[in-house]
């Protein structure tokens, strides 16, 4: 678990943060740290309360109970300083639509202590943003690689990343994540990015959260989860059922379903000695062990609702 | 400064398109001339008017759409996060928008009026250095205003909060607080404090809806609901303090006693007994003039509250023990007039609102000597009522019409009263006068007094029976003092020709004598004080060394008329000193430097009556100091009554 310590020492963190609307829980004391560094992806459904979780960080938002941190310090109280070494890319395009890109860079350059210019211009013309075009008619995509470019323009410690490729294209997410890899090869910038794009982000994120009705079910390194979750085909023959359900549950079993063809699970606690304890079982026919990509673990994880099924 | 300057700049440059639009718009009163109803003649008016339309409506629109877009567009829209994940703090957000748009706006109105300027600039209203600037900065006051209320307006209706319900409520309370302790200024004839009050509640508007959008910013951010709350909590805080300061300086304002008072303006003494209405300003009170029915002996005292006080005076009973005014009622029509007793003999004296309310047909109110009848003329009628019950005694129909009306009793059972055209105040009028006998009813024409001049014949005091009456009428040269007979009109006898400032120079005695003074321009050597008979024979002339005559004051003992000498200002005259004039025995005695008889007004009151002689209110003076004091004519010294100041 995270403790207070890691929080207090990581680029960005959250410490018991609540957020309520009214009546709507949006996060439910969610404790969690990034490591500097560390690309840290935070998954949910929609509503889960990852944006909410977002703003607090970026002190936009001041949470309901608890602390969210930035470089260790309070985000609400420290926004303005924090936001020196934090670059932003939100949900949704909120450059004014009646700016250019050159204008809003220029109004951006102003503000920061290490901007980049050169690396923004180089970025838009590669990305071949026009820069005198108000940014409201820019395509979809032009607007997320402007918003990228101002992002990493003040050359930041912490990228934040909300949802950054909601309703690009493929060839656009492509890009996007090109750059942003880029980046995190030159710098080691630590980023947190929460995303419904999970085969895009699996291959950069070093740590994953999810998020479940506010409730922060998993919090791990992308390695360790994806190594203790396997989804498991076997068949059996009814006399040696407890036998093989046992077997089952030391694996962790989250979801069994049957048919005509056999059985498959899904464990979240896949281990060599466990597996072939279920696989030397007399009753379990054929078994195969399968990885799991991220995308197949989130549904598993917050897809429905978690239990086995004979 | 850096993020303000920064903020500013980016909302003009978005703004741009305002001042392109107030561009065109200016250009388009140079073409005013060719609208088809447009002559040569009134050209440079037709583009003047259709410049300062045009200026006005992009102002008024240009204040209201970008106070509303400020920042509740970006709110909602969810875009204000662009400048939340800026290293900006909240104030270089809300001031560099709030700053840039004012400029904006107020740019747009200066380029929509700078060609008409320079082609018809002299037409414009504020183009002189007095004027313009002030028509400038309450021009930059509305729109900041606006803008204000705009932003405020925007942000609580994006929110869609039950808060909506309690904004209307607070500003319902607050305006209504506002509103009342505004008209209790007005009804006290405090136009300084109605004045002061509104620009202060303009002001507190303006810092609390500019301190909490601020607030709003800083404290909701990107979140609409907590940023309406922030504001409404800062704007109706303030508001509130506000309200409160005010009701709490407005209950200081007329919670003033007669110890308040610092330089009187207006003592108004009863005929008889020791009241006296005394009234003047108090520091700290603006133009407020606290006033009161003041005892002068044992200094029990009745606050004189009326609204509209500007037009109410008491009138008293011959004892003094009984004052009656009457005051606006509650409804605030000032055609509507409750009647108020005082029984001034009473330990704790207060007014008692009677039954009566009187209409918009009250012209002139009397009361009798007796301070049990009284008596209201108006265009169709003349009422008399019993006080203090209100009820009716006689009611006859008279025809006033359009012109002017003086009414007076002669007793308690009669009453006369003069009717004449309207016309210039200097001018001599023809005087129709009517008796009425109240227990028969009967009305009947008693008498004419022609030629008399209208400000005197309502100046000049009757005699305290009534039966007599003092009126200047014009002559080839100068004026001639007539003693009249109040009944009939007829002219007893000429008192004196070419006397000069009549309205301070004639006066009866209480037993009816006259006593006439003549100042050395008049006279040619030492100014004179002639003593007359009821019959207008000349009983003694007394000669006063003095190169000025002031006023003729009260009787401070029987026969015993004071006089100022010298220069006597009105009210705010210091200097001059009065003498003593024994009129029987044709003796002075002269009183110490400063000491100056109370100017007694209500003088426009026609039947006012002279004090008691030797009474209370017959003896009271105003010291070198400023001081309300009375004469001791056995120790020849003066008591302090209320220690007021003439002012520094």
């Amino acid at each position: 678990m995270t403790d207070h310590a890691s929080i207090s020492s990581s680029v960005a963190g959250f410490d018991r943060v609540t957020v309520r609307y009214g009546p709507l829980l949006a996060a439910d004391a969610v404790t969690l740290s990034v490591p500097r560094g560390c690309v840290y992806a935070l998954l949910g459904r929609n509503g889960a309360g990852k944006s909410s979780l977002v703003r607090c960080l970026l002190g936009q938002q001041k949470p309901t109970a608890g602390t969210a941190l930035l470089f260790g310090k309070d985000a609400w109280r420290t926004r303005r300083s924090a936001m020196q070494r934090v670059g932003v890319v939100p949900e949704e395009p909120d450059v004014p639509p009646a700016m250019t890109a050159a204008q809003t860079v220029a109004f951006c350059s102003r503000l920061y202590e290490r901007w980049d210019g050169t690396g923004v211009a180089e970025r838009l013309r590669r990305f071949d943003v026009p820069t005198r075009v108000p940014v409201g008619r820019l395509s979809k995509g032009q607007k997320g690689q402007l918003a990228l470019a101002l992002a990493l323009g003040p050359q930041p410690d912490l990228l934040v990343l909300d949802d950054p490729t909601l309703g690009l294209d493929v060839v656009a997410r492509k890009d996007f994540y090109e750059e942003l890899v880029g980046d995190l090869a030159d710098r080691g910038t630590t980023v947190f990015i929460t995303t419904h794009d999970l085969a895009g982000v699996e291959g950069i994120a070093e740590r994953v959260g999810m998020l479940r009705h506010g409730t922060l079910v998993l919090d791990e390194d992308m390695e360790a989860l994806k190594a203790r979750f396997r989804r498991i085909r076997f068949g059996r023959r009814p006399a040696a059922q407890p036998a093989a359900d046992e077997a089952l549950g030391a694996l962790g079993a989250v979801r069994v379903a049957g048919g005509d063809w056999g059985f498959e699970a899904v464990v979240e606690r896949f281990g060599e000695e466990p597996y072939e304890r279920f696989t030397s079982e007399g009753g379990v026919v054929d078994p195969e062990a399968r990885a799991m990509s991220l995308e197949e673990i989130f549904i598993a994880v917050c897809g429905e609702e978690r239990g086995g099924a004979s | 400064m850096r993020g303000f300057l920064a903020v500013a700049q980016r909302e003009v440059v978005e703004r741009r398109m305002w001042l392109v639009a107030a561009v065109v718009a200016g250009l388009i009163p140079l073409a005013g001339h060719l609208l088809p109803w447009v002559s040569a003649d009134n050209a440079v008016d037709a583009r003047v008017t259709l410049a300062l339309v045009l200026a006005s409506s992009l102002l008024v629109a240009g204040s209201l759409l970008l106070g509303i877009s400020m920042i509740g567009t970006e709110l909602g829209e969810r875009r204000l996060g662009f400048h939340f994940a800026r290293p900006l703090s909240a104030a270089a957000i809300w001031w560099g928008k709030l700053t840039a748009s004012f400029l904006v706006v107020m740019l747009v109105g200066v380029l929509v009026l700078l060609p008409t300027a320079l082609v018809s600039g002299r037409e414009l209203p504020g183009r002189n250095a007095d004027d313009g600037p002030l028509l400038a900065g309450l021009v930059a006051v509305f729109v900041l205003l606006v803008l204000l209320v705009g932003h405020a307006l925007s942000v609580a209706g994006r929110s869609r909060s039950w808060l909506l319900t309690s904004d209307l409520v607070a500003a319902l309370l607050i305006g209504a607080i506002v509103w009342a302790v505004a008209m209790r200024f007005w009804f006290a004839d405090s136009a300084t404090l109605f004045t002061r009050l509104v620009e202060s509640t303009a002001f507190a508007v303006l810092v609390g809806l500019a301190v909490a959008g601020w607030v709003q910013v800083a404290v909701g951010r990107t979140d609409a609901r907590r940023g309406h709350r922030a504001l409404s909590a800062t704007l109706w805080g303030t508001l509130g303090v506000f309200a409160l300061a005010i009701v709490g300086y407005a209950a200081w304002v007329f919670s003033a006693t007669p110890s308040s008072l610092g330089r009187l303006s207006e003592v108004m003494t009863a005929p008889g007994g020791s009241w006296t209405l005394v009234s003047g300003s108090s520091a700290g009170r603006g133009d407020f003039a606290p006033t009161f029915l003041l005892d002068t002996q044992s200094g029990r005292w009745l606050r004189f509250e009326v609204r509209a006080r500007w037009w109410v005076a008491p009138m008293f009973s011959a004892d003094g023990r009984t004052a009656v005014w009457l005051q606006q009622t509650e409804g605030g029509r000032r055609d509507q007039q409750q009647v108020l007793v005082a029984d001034l003999s009473a330990s704790q004296p207060r007014a008692v609102a009677t039954s009566l309310v009187l209409s918009e047909d009250a012209w002139q109110v009397r009361l009798s000597r007796s301070g049990r009848r009284l008596a209201v003329i108006g265009e169709k009628n003349l009422s008399v009522y019993s006080l203090p019950d209100g009820g009716l005694v006689r009611a006859v129909r008279v025809d006033v019409g359009s012109g002017r009306v003086g009414l007076r009793f002669l007793g308690e059972d009669e009453l006369v009263y003069g009717v004449w055209a309207k016309g210039d105040w200097l001018n001599p009028v023809d005087v129709v006068l009517r008796r009425l006998d109240i227990p028969s009813g009967r009305l009947e024409e008693s008498g004419k007094l022609n030629g008399a001049r209208y400000r005197d014949f309502v100046v000049l005091p009757g005699d305290p029976r009534g039966e007599l009456l003092l009126a200047f009428h014009p002559r080839e040269e100068g004026l001639e003092l007539v003693l009249h007979d109040a009944r009939t009109g007829a002219a007893r006898a000429s008192l004196l020709s070419q006397p000069d400032k009549p309205l301070a120079r004639a006066a009866f005695l209480f037993d009816g004598r006259i006593v006439v003074g003549e100042s050395p321009a008049v006279t040619g050597g030492p100014a004179r004080v002639h003593l007359f008979d009821r019959e207008g024979r000349v009983v003694r002339t007394i000669a006063l060394e003095t190169d000025e005559l002031g006023r003729i004051g009260s009787e401070v003992a029987p026969g015993v008329s004071t006089v100022s000498l010298g220069r006597d200002e009105y009210w705010g005259g210091r200097n001059g000193h009065a003498v003593l004039v024994n009129v029987d025995q044709g003796s002075i005695q002269n009183l110490p430097e400063g000491y100056l008889p109370v100017p007694v007004s209500g003088w426009w009151s026609p039947g006012r009556v002279p004090a008691e002689p030797g009474g209370a209110c017959a003896r009271l003076f105003r010291s070198p100091e400023g001081a309300l004091v009375r004469y001791e004519p056995t120790t020849g010294g003066f008591t302090t009554i209320l220690a007021t100041r003439w002012p520094s």
